[in-house]
C-alpha cells in the first residue's frame, strides 16, 4: 500500500506534470501515519478523512478509501453538518466553506487532523498542516500548538519533516 | 659435573631451557587463542554497535523515507559521522531506490558504493577483518518503507588487536622471563641439593673418605674399565685391631680422633689416584692400582701395616693402632667384584687369626679353609642342637693334701665324618659368630648336671670350672641364665667356677664386673685365665671379685729350670690378695715339685690328670673316698 504511495512520490519526483492531487492524498494518507487521535470510548475502527463534497482532492482520496492506516481503515466522506462533525478524524480544507468548519463552534475543538491544501483559496484560519508547493516539490508546514489545542499528537518525525514548525 | 661446565651446558641448564621452550609454545598458544577470541568478539560487538545504529537510522528517517524527504534523510545520516567505525551508509527505499549516502571522506571509489543490501548477505561471511555489513530495515506501523545499509570498517579492530598482541607479546615474554629466572634458580638449588645428597649419600661423615656404597660402586666401575685393559688392581682390607678396646677405654671421642688420624695415613701412604675408603666402624678399603708385579699388592699392604703400627698422638693419650691387613689382587686372585671383595675379607681374616698387626696375601687355599670354617660353623650349631658334642674334665688337684679339688670342663666335638675336632679349631670358629653363646649354655648346663650328680655322692666337695667367652658376657641376662642353670642342675653356686681371660674382661668392663659381681654374691666362683699373657693390671685383682688365678701354661713350661721368678711373683702377689693360685700345664714331675714348693695351691696338667670322660672322674673320686688318707702329691 504504501509502495502505492511511494511510487506516487517517485512518478511526481520524475515527471513535473503530476496530479497535484494524488501526490497530496497521498501526503495525507501518510500524514495519518504519525497522527495519535486521543482513544474514543467506541474505539472506532475507521478513520475518517472529511472533504469537501465536489472538491476535485475528494476524488484523489477516495482512491485511499478502505486503507488500512495503523489497524484502521480509512474512509473517505464529505464533510457533515452539525454534530456529525465529530466523526471526522481528518479535515481537507481547500476552500472558503471547509475554512468556515474549523472556526465554527463545533469543529473549532474537535480532535481532528485539519490539512489545508496547497491550492486552497480558503483564506485565514488556523491549520495543523499547511501543504504548499515549493519549485516541484510538496512541502509542510505545521502548527504544533494547533495540534496540542485538538488533543492530537504528531510524531517528532513528522515535525522534522516540516518546513515550520510553529 | 666440573668437566661438564666447562665443556658444554649442564643437563640442568639444558633441561631448564627445553622446559622454558615449552613455557613459550604453550604461551604462544595461549596467546593466539585469546587473540583469535578477542578478535571475534570484538568483531561481533562491532556488528552489534553497527546494528544499533542501522537501527536507530531506520526509526528516525522513516518519515523521510514516507515523504521522500531526502535532506533530512541525508541530515540523519550524517549524523553517523560522529561514529567512528562507520565507513558508510545509505537509505534504501522498499523498491531498491538509494534514497540517501553518507560516506566517511577519503573513502575509494569502490568502497562508497558499498553499502548496498546486495552486499549484506554475501559479505558478511567474509574473513575476521573484512568489513562489517549489516541492514535494518525501515518500518512504520508494521509496514517495510526501505532498509538501512551500514557498513563499519574492521580497522579498529585491527588496531585494537595490534595492541593487544604487543601486551600478549610483552606479558609473555616478562612471564617467560619470570619463569627462566625461577627455574634456572630453582634447578641451580635442585642440583646443589642433589649435589649435596650425593655427597652425604657417598661418604663418610667422620673421615670424608667415601663410604661402602661408594666404594663399591667404584670398585665396579674401576674393575670395569680394567676388565679390557688387563691392569691389575689390589684390593687391601684394612682392620683396626682392639679398636672397641679404644673406644671403650678412652671414650667415643677418641675412637672417632684415632680414626681420623688413621685415614689422613691411609690417604698419605697410597697415590692420589688410589682409592681409600672407610667402608665400616674400623674398616677401611683401599683400591691400588698395580703397574707391573703382583707382589706389589702385598708390599703395599705391608707398607699400611707398618704406617699404622706407630703411635697417634690423640688429645688425651697417645694410643698404637696396630691393623690387620687383607689383600686381594686382581684379576689373579679373583675375576669379578664379589670374588675380589671375599678374598680380600679372607686374608683378612688370615692376618687376624696369624696374630694380629700382619698384612696378609690371599692364596686359593684361604678359600679352602674359609670354606671349612663355614662348613664347621653350620656343622657345629647342628651338632649343639643335636647334643651331638661331648664334655671331658681335666682334675684339679691340691698341692697341699693331693686330694683332687674339682675339674676343668672341656668340650669335644666328634665329628661324623671329620672325626674328633679339636677345640682349638672348633672354638674360634664359635667365637667368630654368635654360636659361642650357645656352646657355652650347652657346656655350662651339661657340666653343672655332670657336678651335681658327682657332688650328690656322701662326701663329695668337688667344683666344675667351666670357660666363659666374652661375649657370653655381653649378654644381658648372662648372669641370671647362670643362676638358672645352677637351680636346674640342684648344683651349689659355690661349686661352680667360672673361668675368664683377661682382656676379655678387659674387653666387657662395665658390663663384666657386673655381671661378676651378681654372681660372686649368687656364691659362685671366678677364677682369672692365663694371668700374665695380657695387661695383668694389678688393679683388676684389687677391684676384681676372684677366687683363683690360673698361671698360663706357658709360663708353667720352662719349670723348674727357668721362670721362676715370675711364677714366685705371681704366687706371692696372688696370696696378698687372698686369691689361690693354679698352675695349668704341669706336665712333669719336677714341675710339681717346684710348684708345690713355691706355695702354688692347685695344679692340672697331663702328669695329675688328663682330661677325661664322666665316668672316669666318678671312678675316680669313688677311688679317693676308698683311700680316704691319701698321699699328697709330692
Amino acid at each position: 500500500m504504501w509502495a502505492l504511495a511511494a511510487s506516487a512520490c517517485a512518478e511526481m519526483r520524475a515527471h513535473a506534470q503530476v496530479d497535484l492531487y494524488s501526490l497530496e492524498a497521498a501526503y495525507i494518507y501518510n500524514f495519518t501515519e504519525f497522527t495519535e487521535w486521543p482513544a474514543t470510548p467506541a474505539g472506532s475502527a475507521t478513520l475518517t478523512v472529511c472533504v469537501g463534497a465536489h472538491s476535485p482532492l475528494g476524488a484523489a482520496l477516495a482512491k485511499l478509501d478502505g486503507r488500512a492506516v495503523s489497524a484502521k481503515t480509512l474512509s473517505v466522506k464529505p464533510i457533515p453538518d452539525g454534530a456529525a462533525l465529530a466523526a471526522c478524524n481528518v479535515l481537507i480544507v481547500d476552500d472558503a466553506a471547509s475554512n468556515a468548519v474549523t472556526k465554527a463552534a463545533p469543529g473549532r475543538d474537535l480532535p481532528m487532523l485539519v490539512v489545508r491544501t496547497a491550492d486552497a483559496d480558503a483564506g485565514e484560519g488556523r491549520y495543523i498542516v499547511t501543504l504548499f508547493r515549493e519549485g516541484d516539490r510538496l512541502r509542510f508546514d505545521i502548527d504544533n500548538t494547533e495540534a496540542v489545542h485538538r488533543h492530537l499528537g504528531l510524531s517528532s518525525k513528522l515535525l522534522r519533516l516540516a518546513r515550520n514548525v510553529t | 659435573m666440573k668437566r661438564n661446565e666447562n665443556h658444554g651446558p649442564s643437563p640442568m641448564k639444558e633441561m631448564a631451557r627445553v622446559k622454558l621452550a615449552g613455557f613459550g609454545v604453550a604461551l604462544l598458544i595461549s596467546g593466539f587463542v585469546l587473540l583469535a577470541y578477542q578478535a571475534f568478539s570484538l568483531r561481533s560487538a562491532l556488528t552489534a554497535d553497527a546494528t544499533v545504529q542501522a537501527d536507530m537510522v531506520a526509526e528516525n528517517v522513516s518519515a523521510s523515507v514516507l515523504f521522500d524527504d531526502v535532506r533530512t534523510a541525508q541530515e540523519t545520516l550524517h549524523s553517523l559521522r560522529n561514529v567512528p567505525y562507520i565507513e558508510s551508509a545509505a537509505i534504501y527505499t522498499s523498491v531498491g531506490r538509494r534514497l540517501a549516502a553518507y560516506e566517511r571522506p577519503g573513502l575509494s571509489n569502490q568502497e562508497r558504493f558499498e553499502a548496498n543490501p546486495a552486499n549484506v548477505e554475501t559479505r558478511n561471511r567474509r574473513l575476521l577483518f573484512d568489513d562489517v555489513f549489516v541492514t535494518s530495515s525501515i518500518k512504520q506501523n508494521g509496514k517495510t518503507l526501505g532498509s538501512v545499509v551500514v557498513v563499519a570498517t574492521t580497522t579498529q579492530i585491527a588496531a585494537e588487536l595490534l595492541h593487544f598482541a604487543v601486551f600478549i607479546v610483552a606479558a609473555s615474554l616478562c612471564a617467560l622471563w619470570i619463569a627462566f629466572v625461577i627455574t634456572s634458580r630453582m634447578s641451580a638449588r635442585i642440583a646443589q641439593a642433589e649435589k649435596k645428597l650425593e655427597y652425604l649419600a657417598s661418604t663418610d661423615p667422620l673421615t670424608g673418605l667415601p663410604n661402602r656404597r661408594a666404594f663399591y660402586d667404584a670398585l665396579t666401575e674401576r674393575l670395569q674399565r680394567e676388565g679390557q685393559g688387563c691392569a691389575r688392581a689390589a684390593l687391601i682390607l684394612v682392620d683396626l685391631d682392639d679398636f672397641k678396646n679404644v673406644n671403650d677405654t678412652l671414650g667415643h671421642g677418641a675412637g672417632d680422633e684415632l680414626l681420623k688420624h688413621v685415614a689422613a695415613e691411609l690417604r698419605q701412604s697410597v697415590r692420589v689416584s688410589d682409592l681409600v675408603s672407610r667402608i665400616g666402624g674400623d674398616e677401611f678399603a683401599v683400591l691400588v692400582a698395580i703397574a707391573k708385579e703382583k707382589a706389589e699388592g702385598i708390599r703395599t699392604a705391608e707398607r699400611i701395616a707398618s704406617a699404622l703400627a706407630r703411635p697417634f698422638d690423640l688429645p688425651r693419650a697417645s694410643i698404637v693402632a696396630s691393623a690387620s691387613v687383607g689383600v686381594s689382587v686382581y684379576p689373579d686372585d679373583a675375576a669379578d667384584v664379589a670374588a675380589l671383595v671375599s678374598s680380600a675379607d679372607i686374608a683378612l681374616y688370615a692376618a687376624k687369626s696369624t696374630g694380629k698387626n700382619a698384612a696378609v696375601e690371599f692364596h686359593a687355599s684361604m678359600t679352602v679353609e674359609a670354606r671349612r670354617r663355614a662348613r664347621l660353623e653350620t656343622e657345629l650349631r647342628k651338632a649343639i642342637d643335636e647334643d651331638a658334642l661331648s664334655l671331658v674334665y681335666q682334675p684339679q688337684f691340691s698341692c697341699r693334701t693331693g686330694r683332687i679339688l674339682g675339674v676343668e670342663a672341656l668340650a669335644r666335638w666328634v665329628h661324623p665324618v671329620d672325626g674328633e675336632i679339636s677345640p682349638i679349631e672348633f672354638v674360634p670358629v664359635a667365637e667368630d659368630s654368635e654360636l659361642i653363646v650357645a656352646l657355652g649354655q650347652w657346656v655350662l648346663r651339661r657340666a653343672c648336671r655332670d657336678a651335681a650328680r658327682w657332688n650328690a655322692q656322701p662326701g663329695v666337695a668337688l667344683h666344675v670350672a667351666v670357660n666363659v667367652s666374652a661375649r657370653q658376657l655381653r649378654q644381658a641376662e648372662y648372669s641370671e641364665d647362670v643362676i638358672a642353670v645352677l637351680a636346674d642342675s640342684g648344683l651349689s653356686p659355690h661349686l661352680l667356677e667360672l673361668e675368664l681371660t683377661e682382656s676379655q674382661l678387659m674387653a666387657n668392663m662395665t658390663a663384666g664386673i657386673e655381671a661378676m659381681r651378681q654372681l660372686r654374691e649368687a656364691g659362685v666362683r671366678l677364677s682369672l685365665d692365663d694371668f700374665g699373657t695380657g695387661y695383668s693390671s694389678l688393679s683388676y685383682l684389687q677391684s676384681f671379685p676372684v677366687n683363683n688365678l690360673k698361671i698360663d701354661r706357658a709360663f708353667v713350661k720352662p719349670l723348674p729350670q727357668a721362670g721362676q721368678p715370675i711364677v714366685t711373683a705371681i704366687i706371692s702377689m696372688a696370696h696378698s690378695f687372698g686369691i689361690a693360685v693354679v698352675a695349668e700345664g704341669v706336665e712333669d714331675a719336677a714341675q710339681l715339685a717346684w710348684l708345690a714348693d713355691a706355695g702354688c695351691d692347685i695344679v692340672q696338667g697331663y702328669l695329675t690328670g688328663r682330661p677325661m670322660p664322666f665316668e672316669r672322674i666318678t671312678d675316680l673320686l669313688r677311688n679317693e673316698s676308698e683311700y680316704e688318707d691319701s698321699e699328697p702329691l709330692v
